[in-house]
C-alpha cells in the first residue's frame, strides 16, 4: 500500500475510534477563516524543512527532494485539499503527529507539528489572520478542510 | 583546502601529510615504508618527476609511461575507498578516472550508506551516544531492539532465499554466496575506516535497498553549515552546500545538499558531496595520484587469457565545457598527474583494481537485459555529471576480453527500480537535482521540473507518435524497496519480519502483496514510429495547457527547463508537434496523433470516462484545452547496475574456468552477484579489495 493509500486508512481509522469525540462533522469554522498566523506559518516552514521536505519535497509537492525516494502525497495545494476534502483539521494533526515523521513518528513537538500545519495552508494560499492555530483538538475538530472558501 | 589550489596542508613538503591522521603517512614515512615494501624510487616521484619519466620496458615488452603498486579504473566509491585502505597499508597508489573530477556518482548520490552487521554507528545510537564532534544533537531514530545487529544476522538477510518484492522478484536470493559473506563481515570495519577518513554519519534509520530486512542499519552522510569550507573540521558553507540559493549548487556539491536536521540535528546538511570530498580530501592528503580525463579501456595481461594482469591501457578523454570548449579541472588539484598524450600505459606492481562502475550509460550492453532499452534516447542516471565514459561497461568488456567470468547479469531485473520513470520532467538529464553552479550543468542545460507523483494526473502522456499508451497516474509508480522496516515485499513489518521463512513468497502472500504498475514497460513499447532495426519506442511527452500550469503554480523557467528540445511550448497542439519534432533529438518521426490524441482526450474528460486507460479510476482528468500548450520531455532512467564481472570473497576476479586472475581485483557496480542498492556495496567491496591488493607479490 503506498502513503497515500495509509494515510488515508488510517485517516479513516482515526475517525471512527479514539478520536471520534473531537472529529466534528458539522465543524463550525473553515481553514479559509484566517486559522492561523504568517509568522506560525514561518516557524512551520522552518519545521519542514527539517522534518518533511526529504520525502514530501521542498515545494509541499510529493517530490522528494533525493530522488532515491519515492514520492510522497502533496502536502499543499488543489490535491492535497482534494485529497483532504470534508475532514477536520484534528483528523490531519492526529495523523500527522502520530505517523510522520515515517522512520521517527512523533519525532517533532506538537506545537512544531501544529505549525507545520500553518505552514501547509500557507503555500496552498489560504489567507492567514491574526491568531495563530491552537494546539487544541477540540478547537482543530472545528475547522474543515474544504478545497475553497 | 582551497578550491583549485594547492592546500597549505598538503602540499609538496616531505612532511605534507599530518601523521597525527589515523592511518595518514607522512611521505618520509611512506617512503621508509614503501622502501621497505619494495617499492621503486619512480613510483614515488611527485607530479612533475613522474611525468618526466622514460618509458621503461619490462620482461613482457610492454613500455610503461606510469607505475605504481596498484593501479585503480574509476575513482568512485569504490575506488576511493579501495585507494585509500591500499595506501594506507603501505601501497603506492595510482587513480585514473575517465572524468574531470572525482567521486563518480558518489558526488551527486543522496550519502545514504547501508552497512550493519553491528557497525560502530549502529552501536553509537544503541548507547544513545553523540559523534565525537558533537555535531549529532538528536536522539537516536531507531529503538535499541531495531539497531541490535550481527554479522550473522546480516549474512542470513542478504542471502534470505525467502524473499519476493512487490515486484514479484527475488532481491537476496540469487547474491553470491561467499560474496555476501564477505561483504557483512566487512560491514562493521568499513563503516570505521570511513569515520577514520572524515566520513560523518548521522542517526541510523531505516535500511537501503537490498540491505536486508531484519535491522536498520542506514546513515547518512553530513557536513555542519559553518563561515568556511573545511573538511578536517566538518563545515560547508551554505553557498558550497547549495543552501543558500535554491537554484544554484556549487563546483562543491553537484546537487544542493539537504537539510540534516531531522538525522542530525540543526544546521546540518546531508548527500553525497558530504561523502565524496570527505574520501577525496583523505585520499589527497595521504599521497594518492590521479590521473583524470583518462578512460581506462584494456587490461593489459601476461598472455590473452593466462598469467598475471600486469597494468592498464587508458586514453584521453578530455572533459571540454559544451560552451567555452575549454577543459573542465576538478575542484582540487593535489595529487593530480597532468598527462595529455592520447593513450598511455600504467604498470601496476602489485594489482589492477576495477572501479569504474557499471553498464547503465552503455544501451548496447544494457540491452542484453531490456532489448527495449537500447533506445539511447533514455540516459543513465549522473549523464551530465560523469559524461558519455560514465557507467559505460568499461570494467565488464576489458575484463571479457581478458577471459573473466560474469556473475548476477540476471540481477539488473530483480532490484525494484535499476529502470524506472522519472518524476522529473523537461531535461534528459533527469535523475538528480544539479542546479547551476558545477561545471557540468551545461550538459544539461536544465534542471528539469520534478512534479512528483501527484503532477503525474495534470498532463496526458504520449509517445513518439503522440498517442497515449497508459494511465498517466499510474505512469511512473515504483514499488517499495527491499529495505527495513517493511514495504519490501515480506508480510512482517519492522521487528515483526522473519527471515527465511517460507511464508515471505508463500504464492497466496504475493497475489496479496504485488504493487507493479507496469506503465515502464508500456513507455518502452513498439509504436507506429518504431523502424527496424531495433525498433526503438522513442522519446516520451508530457502534453499539458496554461491552465495546468496555472492550477499548479508550475515554474516553467530557467533553470527548470530551458530551449534545449527537452521542452516546448506553442499555440497550437500542431504547432507544438513540429517544434518537437523539429527540436528533440531522438525524435524520429512526426507526432502525426497528437492533435487527435487531444481531441480524444478532451471527449474523455467531457464525458468523465477514460476508455482507453481508466484513468477516471486514478485520479482527476482535465482539459488540454487553454493555450499555451506546452510538451516536457519524461524519460526512463537506469538507474545502475547489478550484473557484472565476477569476484570472490577478496573482490579477486574469477576467469570462466573459476580461477583467480592473478593480480585482478573489481568492486562496487563493475561486479555481479550482489543485488544491494548504492553506496554500501561500492566502499565495502573498495575496502575489501584494498585489504588484499597488498597481499599480491610486488613486481618491482
Amino acid at each position: 500500500m503506498d502513503n497515500l493509500g495509509r494515510a488515508i486508512l488510517l485517516s479513516v481509522a482515526l475517525t471512527s475510534l479514539a478520536h471520534a469525540q473531537v472529529i466534528d462533522t458539522s465543524a463550525s469554522r473553515s481553514i479559509w477563516d484566517a486559522v492561523y498566523t504568517e509568522a506560525q506559518a514561518a516557524r512551520g516552514e522552518f519545521a519542514y524543512e527539517g522534518a518533511c521536505s526529504y520525502c514530501h519535497g521542498y515545494r509541499l509537492d510529493g517530490a522528494a527532494d533525493d530522488p532515491d525516494m519515492r514520492s510522497s502525497p502533496p502536502l499543499a495545494r488543489a490535491k492535497f485539499l482534494r485529497n483532504w476534502e470534508g475532514r477536520s483539521l484534528a483528523v490531519l494533526y492526529e495523523l500527522t503527529r502520530t505517523t510522520m515523521p515515517e522512520d521517527n513518528p512523533g519525532s517533532l513537538s506538537e506545537q512544531e507539528f501544529i505549525d507545520v500545519i500553518a505552514y501547509m495552508l500557507s503555500v496552498s494560499n489560504v489567507p492567514a489572520g491574526e491568531k495563530e492555530l491552537r494546539l487544541d483538538l477540540e478547537s482543530l475538530a472545528g475547522i474543515a478542510i474544504q478545497q475553497s472558501p | 583546502m582551497t578550491n583549485r589550489h594547492k592546500s597549505e596542508t598538503s602540499g609538496d613538503g616531505d612532511d605534507a601529510i599530518d601523521p597525527q591522521q589515523p592511518g595518514g603517512l607522512s611521505r618520509r614515512e611512506f617512503v621508509k615504508k614503501g622502501a621497505v615494501a619494495g617499492i621503486g624510487a619512480a613510483a614515488l616521484a611527485g607530479n612533475d618527476r613522474a611525468q618526466a619519466q622514460e618509458p621503461e620496458a619490462d620482461a613482457s615488452g610492454i613500455s610503461w609511461d606510469y607505475e605504481a603498486d596498484v593501479v585503480i579504473a574509476g575513482g568512485g566509491c569504490a575506488g576511493l575507498t579501495a585507494a585509500i585502505r591500499a595506501r594506507d597499508l603501505g601501497a603506492s597508489v595510482l587513480v585514473v578516472d575517465q572524468n574531470f573530477d572525482l567521486g563518480g556518482r558518489m558526488l551527486h548520490s543522496a550519502a545514504r550508506m547501508s552497512l550493519g552487521g553491528g557497525d560502530p554507528i549502529q552501536q553509537r545510537d544503541i548507547a544513545g551516544e553523540v559523534d565525537a564532534e558533537g555535531f549529532i544533537t538528536v536522539d537516536p531514530l531507531e529503538s535499541q531492539a531495531e539497531i541490535e545487529d550481527s554479522v550473522e544476522l546480516l549474512f542470513k538477510d542478504v542471502t534470505d532465499w525467502s524473499i519476493v518484492d512487490p515486484k514479484g522478484q527475488s532481491p537476496y536470493r540469487y547474491n553470491e554466496r561467499e560474496l555476501a559473506r564477505a561483504w557483512a563481515e566487512n560491514c562493521p570495519a568499513t563503516r570505521q575506516f570511513l569515520m577514520d577518513n572524515y566520513v560523518r554519519f548521522s542517526r541510523v534509520s531505516g535500511t537501503h535497498g537490498g540491505g536486508g530486512l531484519s535491522r536498520a542499519r542506514l546513515a547518512t552522510c553530513f557536513l555542519m553549515l559553518g563561515d568556511k569550507t573545511d573538511i578536517k573540521a566538518g563545515t560547508i558553507t551554505r553557498e558550497d552546500a547549495g543552501v543558500a540559493d535554491r537554484e544554484r549548487s556549487s563546483a562543491f556539491s553537484p546537487i544542493p545538499m539537504g537539510n540534516a536536521r531531522r538525522l542530525v540535528g540543526p544546521n546540518a546538511v546531508a548527500n553525497g558531496a558530504a561523502l565524496s570530498r570527505a574520501l577525496e580530501f583523505s585520499a589527497r592528503e595521504k599521497g594518492i595520484q590521479f590521473i583524470l580525463h583518462r578512460r581506462f579501456e584494456e587490461i593489459i595481461r601476461e598472455q590473452p587469457f593466462a598469467g598475471r594482469v600486469l597494468g592498464l591501457r587508458a586514453q584521453y578523454t578530455p572533459r571540454l565545457h559544451p560552451d567555452t570548449g575549454e577543459r573542465l579541472e576538478s575542484l582540487w588539484q593535489d595529487g593530480n598527474i597532468e598527462e595529455r598524450r592520447e593513450t598511455i600505459t600504467i604498470r601496476a606492481r602489485q594489482a589492477v583494481i576495477l572501479a569504474s562502475g557499471g553498464i547503465a550509460g552503455n544501451p548496447e550492453v544494457r540491452g542484453m537485459f531490456y532489448p527495449a532499452m537500447r533506445e539511447p534516447a533514455f540516459p543513465t542516471s549522473g549523464r551530465a555529471l560523469l559524461g558519455p565514459g560514465g557507467q559505460d561497461g568499461s570494467a565488464l568488456i576489458a575484463g571479457l576480453r581478458i577471459g573473466a567470468n560474469m556473475s548476477g547479469m540476471q540481477q539488473n531485473l530483480s532490484y525494484h527500480t535499476t529502470f524506472h520513470i522519472s518524476t522529473r520532467l523537461g531535461t534528459r538529464d533527469a535523475y538528480t537535482g544539479m542546479m547551476p553552479g558545477h561545471p557540468t550543468f551545461g550538459y544539461r542545460d536544465s534542471s528539469g521540473f520534478n512534479v512528483g507523483l501527484a503532477g503525474f494526473e495534470e498532463f496526458i502522456a504520449v509517445n513518439q507518435v503522440g498517442k497515449r499508451f497508459f494511465s498517466e497516474v499510474r505512469l511512473p509508480r515504483r514499488p517499495g524497496p527491499s529495505a527495513y522496516p517493511g514495504d519490501g515485499g515480506a508480510p512482517g513489518r519492522g521487528l515483526d519480519h522473519k527471515p527465511l521463512d517460507w511464508r515471505n513468497c508463500r504464492k497466496e502472500w504475493v497475489r496479496q502483496m504485488y504493487n507493479y504498475d507496469h506503465g515502464l514497460d508500456a513507455a518502452l513499447a513498439m509504436n507506429e514510429g518504431s523502424e527496424a532495426p531495433h525498433y526503438y519506442s522513442g522519446p516520451l511527452w508530457a502534453i499539458f495547457d496554461q491552465a495546468a500550469v496555472d492550477r499548479n503554480g508550475w515554474q516553467l523557467r530557467y533553470p527548470f527547463v530551458a530551449d534545449n528540445g527537452y521542452y516546448f511550448k506553442a499555440d497550437t497542439i500542431e504547432e507544438l508537434a513540429e517544434k518537437i519534432h523539429a527540436g528533440n533529438e531522438f525524435q524520429r518521426v512526426p507526432l502525426s496523433y497528437l492533435a487527435d490524441t487531444v481531441a480524444t482526450w478532451n471527449r474523455y474528460v467531457d464525458d468523465g470516462v477514460d476508455p482507453d486507460f481508466e484513468r477516471q479510476e486514478d485520479g482527476p482528468m482535465n482539459h488540454v484545452a487553454t493555450a499555451p500548450f506546452y510538451a516536457l520531455s519524461i524519460m526512463v532512467i537506469w538507474h545502475d547496475s547489478y550484473g557484472g564481472l565476477r569476484v570472490n570473497g577478496k573482490q579477486q576476479v574469477v576467469d570462466m574456468q573459476g580461477q583467480v586472475i592473478p593480480g585482478l581485483y573489481a568492486g562496487g557496480e563493475a561486479v555481479g552477484g550482489f543485488n544491494k542498492h548504492g553506496l554500501g556495496k561500492g566502499h565495502v567491496h573498495g575496502f575489501i579489495a584494498g585489504t588484499h591488493v597488498v597481499e599480491e607479490p610486488n613486481s618491482a
